[in-house]
């Protein structure tokens, strides 16, 4: 996955835990724990929005793109 | 795994309340239909005013004893064990609908069966008629033994309902993909 989530990251700045952004963004611990792991097929706006809010941050600060070499390697062959 | 309905309880209050209707539906059918098929083949009366009648065999050519009715029984049951497959995965689907199981693979594996049973029903009736009009008619003088093809335009509309039922069974199968695609987007 090149797409990395650090919700666990902003949580620790924040020093909120799981359980509580679950409770304030409206959605299940156990789908809170699925973001952070990454183990997600996608985040939906609505969601992203209330993380933002609640964690007064960007999304930028929760989603990151990190190419594999192998993709990165694939763009550069391309003319 | 169940995918409740988002729009409140009482959709699914409607689902589970028809479901319930549907397997007591699908139980008064099944006992009905073996019940009204041994209720014909017992009496010569009756085969001779539904069978040979829908076969359209002259009367004179046809033996109805004992040993011909019972194999004529048996033959006749074939398609409708075929049926009783289809009603009993009918039974189970309204099963799950009743547990709130609606967008499942087993839902979607469970109507694609329905709609085979009723298809492999359709296609073996004509077959069935043909083995019947043998049957009945073996104890005929040679020259007045008979061989009934039939497909009548209630086979037809049968075959294309078990049609549709299987054309939606595949639509069900990607609504699935779907549900579950959309169960991990959080």
């Amino acid at each position: 996955m090149t797409i990395i989530v650090n919700l666990d990251v902003m949580l620790a700045r924040r020093k909120m835990r799981s359980r509580e952004l679950s409770e304030r963004i409206g959605i299940t611990e156990q789908n809170v724990s699925l973001l952070k792991s990454g183990k997600v097929k996608g985040v939906r706006f609505e969601t992203l929005e209330k993380i933002c809010e609640v964690l007064d941050c960007q999304p930028g600060d929760i989603l990151e793109f990190r190419p594999e070499p192998d993709t990165q390697q694939a763009i550069k062959k391309e003319p | 795994m169940s995918n409740r309905n988002n729009h409140g309880p009482e959709p699914l209050q409607r689902i589970r309340r028809l479901s319930l209707i549907m397997q007591v539906v699908i139980v008064i059918g099944a006992v009905f239909a073996e019940a009204g098929l041994l209720w014909v083949w017992v009496s010569p009366s009756i085969v001779e005013n539904v069978v040979v009648a829908r076969l359209q065999i002259p009367l004179s050519d046809v033996t109805l004893d004992g040993p011909t009715r019972a194999l004529g029984f048996l033959v006749s049951s074939l398609p409708l064990m075929v049926i009783f497959y289809a009603l009993y995965q009918a039974f189970l689907l309204f099963a799950g609908y009743r547990k709130g199981e609606i967008f499942t693979s087993e839902a979607s594996l469970r109507l694609r069966r329905i709609a085979l049973g009723i298809i492999a029903a359709v296609a073996m009736s004509p077959f069935v008629q043909a083995a019947l009009s043998v049957l009945l008619t073996a104890g005929a003088a040679p020259g007045r033994k008979h061989l009934v093809l039939q497909f009548s335009f209630n086979d037809y509309l049968v075959a294309a309902l078990g049609g549709l039922l299987l054309a939606i069974a595949l639509v069900m199968a990607e609504a699935v993909r779907i549900a579950k695609e959309n169960r991990e987007i959080i």
